[in-house]
């Protein structure tokens, strides 16, 4: 299914949850091993747990910074 | 006779002042508050549960009128709760302490299978609500709304629906969603539109998600509130969509949903949200507290589930182990597991307790299963060779591999074996399971995005000890370097 994270576009299996959007946002932008993620919200500003699934189409903020 | 118009004077300023006094006070007394409280997404995380009943009986000490409700998913999470010897338990016991009012039914409400949900929903003293869940027949198999009357008259409807996947069914691993269909779940919640005349209150308390919510509230503008789960969104304190409210409070009993409705004349005049901690929330109830200790007191994590009958040590031994317990699900024919997900270094010969599963492998990973071919095998195997610094990271059920390296020990190609010795077939599709971990953080191609199957890794690792009772996997190794 297709996701949005900060604006661009990744392809994700179907049922994945929030910690396999940052998984793959991470490791698509090469900071999966030195960067740690302070906020995940979505597009109306809530912010989103870990194990939360994920909608096809959802828009996901992910802000982090380096560890 | 001035004294006299005087006095009558006074007295009549005194009663116009009597009378505006008694209309205030009329208007107040004529304003009805009613309190809904709301949790979702509990994923049997009992721990605040002290907190949570002291937090829900300060709010019922300072209002009359309190409801309180659960979005969905309240099993699956915690394996105090889950592997209860009666499992989901301890959660139902603790939502009937806290007096809910009902909950709505999530995906992860199968997830124990249909027989245990139907003994948890005897065991609840308040109702299991979906209005698109039906059995083969066509009949409802939960009841779609429920109507409480407060005892100052007013009426609060709530009905509920879960969440589809693109398959059409919830997010639960198919195998317990048997003899059950599943329609559109914003279709059914609209033929239930006309509950409106019915009540003062219309909550949807739903498991669709944060999405779908704001597409509910677009379609049923007649909506008070809908109070949701399923995203594990926290809303701060909530989102309006069309003219409703709408809330949901993230999950694992930290936060609470809590919306002041105020009527007059039975109808709403002012809605008030806020979003309440309940992990910071300072006192704990002493009895609640007593209970979880008992609950807590690991037992079910001491249950032995299986035997190992030589000691298994190494991530050859272990991830043969944990990998073979991927494919033992019917739809995968290969799994891999990767070396940063095998947490214990050996298991002693003996018994195996659910508490080792959970050493072992606990990240709460899902099975992921993709369509691969051979090429997309190989550029997994390849790349995850060359991202561990040109060193072995997959271990592998369904197939032997050896990684032929250059001089430089690069990676150049991968032959690859069935474990019948012959080679893999360059034009099948295999059905490949993986870690969540793998599957979203790995680089490998692969034309299919996958699905999850809605299964932990560590779960599907106890059903296969449990199957199997011994395990002996001394000296096995599926993966070579030349």
């Amino acid at each position: 299914m297709t996701i949005f994270i900060n604006n661009e576009k990744f392809e994700i299996f179907e049922g994945a949850r929030v910690i396999d959007a940052i998984n793959l946002y991470l490791n698509s932008n090469e900071l999966l091993h030195d960067h740690v993620v302070t906020e995940v919200t979505d597009q109306y500003g809530n912010n989103l747990m870990d194990k939360g699934r994920l909608l096809p189409g959802a828009e996901l903020i992910i802000d982090s910074e380096l560890a | 006779m001035q004294s006299k118009f005087r006095i009558l004077f006074i007295t009549i300023i005194i009663n116009c002042l009597l009378s505006i006094q008694l209309i205030g006070y009329s208007q107040v007394n004529d304003t009805v508050k009613v309190v809904v409280l709301s949790v979702n997404d509990q994923h049997a995380k009992i721990d605040n549960y002290g907190q949570f009943k002291a937090l829900v009986d300060k709010i019922r000490e300072e209002n009359k009128y309190v409801l309180l409700f659960a979005a969905g998913d309240n099993f699956t999470g915690n394996p105090i709760v889950d592997m209860y010897e009666d499992r989901g338990y301890p959660i139902i016991d603790l939502m009937n302490d806290l007096d809910f009012n009902a909950t709505a039914v999530g995906n992860h409400e199968f997830d124990y299978g249909q027989q245990i949900l139907a003994k948890r929903i005897q065991q609840a003293d308040f109702p299991f609500l979906s209005a698109n869940i039906k059995d083969n027949s066509g009949r409802l198999k939960f009841k779609p709304y429920e109507i409480i009357k407060l005892d100052n008259g007013i009426k609060v409807g709530i009905f509920s629906a879960i969440q589809l996947g693109s398959g059409g069914i919830p997010d639960s691993h198919p195998s317990n969603l048997r003899d059950l269909t599943f329609t559109d779940g914003i279709e059914e919640l609209r033929k239930f539109g006309g509950l409106r005349d019915s009540c003062d209150i219309f909550i949807a308390l739903t498991h669709l998600g944060f999405e779908k919510d704001i597409e509910l509230a677009g379609a049923m503008p007649q909506l008070d509130l809908i109070l949701g789960g399923h995203t594990h969104t926290l809303t701060k304190p909530a989102h309006n969509a069309n003219g409703v409210t709408i809330m949901q409070s993230g999950s694992g009993v930290r936060n609470l949903s809590k919306v002041t409705l105020f009527l007059v004349n039975n109808s709403i005049v002012k809605v008030m949200p806020e979003m309440l901690s309940i992990s910071s929330f300072k006192e704990s109830d002493k009895e609640i507290n007593r209970k979880l200790e008992v609950y807590n007191d690991n037992k079910e994590l001491n249950h032995v589930i299986g035997n190992c009958t030589n000691k298994l040590s190494g991530s050859d031994e272990l991830g043969s182990m944990m990998t073979d317990a991927v494919t033992s699900l019917e739809s995968v024919d290969i799994a891999f597991q990767n070396e940063g997900g095998i947490r214990i270094d050996y298991l002693n010969v003996g018994p195996i307790t659910i508490k080792d599963v959970y050493k072992l492998d606990p990240f709460g990973n899902e099975v992921i299963l993709i369509k691969m071919k051979a090429r997309e095998i190989k550029s997994l195997i390849m790349n995850a060779y060359k991202d561990a610094n040109n060193d072995n990271d997959l271990q592998v059920s369904g197939l032997t591999y050896t990684i032929i390296t250059d001089n430089n020990k690069n990676a150049v190609d991968v032959d690859m074996r069935l474990p019948n010795g012959r080679k893999i077939s360059k034009c099948r599709q295999y059905n490949v399971g993986l870690n969540s971990y793998i599957a979203s953080s790995y680089k490998f191609e692969h034309k299919d995005p996958g699905k999850s199957l809605f299964i932990t890794t560590a779960q599907t690792l106890i059903n296969y000890l449990t199957d199997k009772k011994e395990v002996d996997y001394s000296g096995v190794k599926r993966v070579f370097v030349k």
